[in-house]
């Protein structure tokens, strides 16, 4: 008889044992109250359980887990502030289609609705950001409802599950055992009928563009993809999610497009007769003002969830399903010589340039190095703001799930947490997370962890001693009126990656660029890299708010 | 415009409030609702009547569809309407 099995089993135990079930080796998580049964049946279970020193950490870190491996991250809480803590994560997976199952304590069903101690309505707090979730008010429900929970966390179009577990339940006496995981769920073909007109349409495009999005990666079809693309010749532009679709330093590839896209992505999607999407969603932030948007384009859209095609931009032709079979569908383009031409031409006259005066650090130039002296191991976490866009836009990147950014939800404390979740996913892969000095204080309490467990990640501290991408905006903008932007009074960041067991060094002079790239690629632990960069530097180019992306700025 | 929706929904906690929820937040002012049980097959019936100036009604239809208790979305029946409704726009 496995111990599991034993007849003293309770809720708790077989919510583990279903884990062990669905595959499930590592989860993030916090100890409390209301958990506590379930952190009891931990004990003895094959799980290994990453303690993080704040619940948003778990979160955050169960995320990055599933970017880097395509497996559904799990993390635990307790009750009330345990879960609100968990809820910034979970919007976050949630806002970029990112698999992951969230188990929170909650106080035993007699005490619900009386305002017990440590109770919160998590089940209601969470609902707009979840793609689902369950109350679990019956033992005999927990096999089903697990089940469930990692099926619809990881069909279709990925997302978060909620499953808020009250303490009587996971007490409960009970002899079942888990579900064992049911077949996938077929994937969806598009309409022959869709498809024919789609070929035809690009059949007869002049100037036709990719437009390459965050479900490439998910829909675990970047290789079809990049055959696609190579086959058919048509220029590719990436989202932020996107970014790796086609190697960044692939031929074809113009870059990202959008606010801080490039000209040469701008200019095709603008002058392009048919726009290809290919699981993006025209966020605003790829799109600027969406009436001028790839304005003389007919729309191909491709994408597993239904509920995009038409949302923001009417679609002229939608393949729906699964973006291997609607890409294999798809003929090569006739007759681009010239289209192609003009947008290598393009890309030629808009290449960045790292000739910046001065002997300061120039955040561009030092990632762009570390991403060419980095192999194709490299893995980068961003934190969010100016550095991240400087990732996007100069760093190299091999294929999606090596650059791991919160897109939609642009969470600042991403980037460390989920460092640590790709790091433990993908335990020989070179992580390195980028990160700015008003991000990294944002989950700051996870060097802990990287200490507990000797992550072996490496952290690129960009610090411009203010809260750049809004001073920007505020001087572009907001006619200069810096409005609680300064941030000159920092810790001494080095002095605190070392307090918390992290070796650390400061990088002040662009001659120290070289040396410090080396030392943060050859060790063999962690490591903390302090940047001093230009408190005024900006990111260029740049769509203005509102405005078309043939609207760009450039540095004056 | 006004657009009347007819929703199969199977009974779960909360299933209501993720539907109502939904709507709102997706642009959609409610100005009417009925909901009664189906009988005994632990289905509800519902009736939405749901006013936006631009939104889709259709996009609205598939979002809906996507929630794991709703079983069944039927447009019965679009007019003209006029309602002042205040939209968040994007900065």
């Amino acid at each position: 008889m496995r111990p599991e099995l034993r007849t003293s089993m309770n809720g708790a135990h077989l919510v583990i044992a279903a884990l062990e079930a669905e595959g499930v080796d590592t989860v993030f998580g916090y100890p409390g109250g209301a958990i506590m049964p379930v952190y009891d049946a931990l004990y003895h279970s094959s799980l290994e359980h990453i303690l993080v020193r704040h619940e948003q950490g778990a979160a955050l870190a169960a995320d990055g887990y599933a970017r880097a491996t395509g497996k559904v991250g799990v993390c635990i809480s307790t009750s009330g502030p345990g879960g609100t803590n968990l809820v910034t994560g979970i919007a976050n997976a949630f806002a970029d289609s990112v698999p992951m199952v969230a188990i929170t304590g909650q106080v035993a069903t007699p005490l619900m609705g009386t305002d017990a101690f440590q109770e919160v309505d998590i089940y209601g707090i969470t609902m707009p950001v979840v793609k689902h979730s369950f109350l679990l008010r019956d033992v005999a429900d927990i096999p089903r409802v697990m089940r469930e929970a990692f099926r619809i966390a990881a069909e279709g179009r990925p997302g978060p599950v909620l499953i808020d577990l009250p303490k009587d339940v996971a007490t409960a006496q009970t002899d079942l055992h888990p579900l064992l995981a049911g077949p996938q769920q077929a994937s969806r073909a598009p309409e022959p009928a869709a498809a024919s007109r789609a070929a035809e349409m690009i059949r007869l495009a002049e100037k036709p563009v990719l437009y390459a999005g965050g479900g490439i990666v998910i829909a675990k079809a970047v290789d079809t993809f990049r055959r696609y693309a190579e086959m058919s010749g048509i220029p590719v532009v990436t989202t932020l999610k996107g970014l790796g679709a086609v190697p960044t330093q692939h031929g074809q590839c113009l870059g990202m497009l959008g606010m801080h896209g490039t000209r040469a992505a701008n200019e095709a999607v603008q002058n392009c007769d048919l726009l290809i999407c290919v699981g993006a969603r025209f966020d605003d932030r790829a799109t600027g003002n969406l009436d001028g948007f790839a304005p003389h384009a007919k729309v191909i859209h491709m994408d597993a969830d239904p509920s995009e095609i038409g949302k923001l931009r009417t679609a002229d032709v939608a393949l729906l399903g699964d973006l291997n079979k609607s890409l294999a569908t798809l003929p090569a383009a006739a007759g681009i010589e010239a289209w192609q031409a003009q947008c290598e031409r393009d890309k030629v006259k808009g290449a960045w340039r790292y000739d910046a005066p001065g002997d300061g650090v120039y955040a561009p130039a030092m990632l762009r190095q570390l991403s060419e002296e980095a192999d194709d191991n490299l893995l980068l976490t961003c934190d969010v703001g100016q550095h991240q866009m400087w990732v996007a836009q100069h760093c190299q990147i091999s294929s999606p799930e090596r650059h791991l950014t919160s897109g939609g939800l642009g969470t600042m404390g991403f980037g460390l947490p989920a460092a640590i979740g790709a790091q433990l996913g993908n335990p020989d892969a070179c992580v390195v997370c980028i990160t700015g000095d008003g991000s990294i204080m944002m989950n700051v309490q996870e060097l802990a962890t990287i200490n507990r467990y000797r992550l072996p990640v490496k952290i690129v501290l960009l610090d411009n001693s203010c809260l750049g991408m809004v001073r920007q905006w505020q001087d572009l903008f907001f006619d200069g009126r810096q409005s609680e932007v300064d941030l000159s009074d920092n810790p001494d960041f080095v002095q605190v990656a070392e307090s918390f067991g992290v070796p650390a060094f400061r990088v002040e002079r662009r001659d120290e660029v070289g040396d410090a790239i080396k030392t943060l690629l050859n060790s063999d632990g962690p490591v903390l890299a302090h940047v001093r960069i230009d408190p005024a530097a900006n990111v260029w180019p740049l769509v203005p708010p509102g405005k078309s992306n043939s609207t760009m700025m450039e540095e004056a | 415009m006004k657009h009347t929706l007819k929703l199969s929904v199977n009974t779960a906690e909360g299933a209501i409030l993720r539907i109502i929820g939904l709507v709102e937040r997706r642009g959609f002012s409610l100005v009417r609702i009925d909901a009664a049980s189906a009988g005994d097959d632990g289905q509800l019936d519902m009736e939405l009547d749901v006013v936006s100036p631009e939104r889709s009604i259709d996009v609205l239809m598939r979002q809906l569809e996507k929630l794991f208790d709703v079983a069944t979305v039927l447009l019965l029946q679009s007019d003209t309407y006029q309602l002042e409704i205040k939209e968040s726009r994007a900065c």
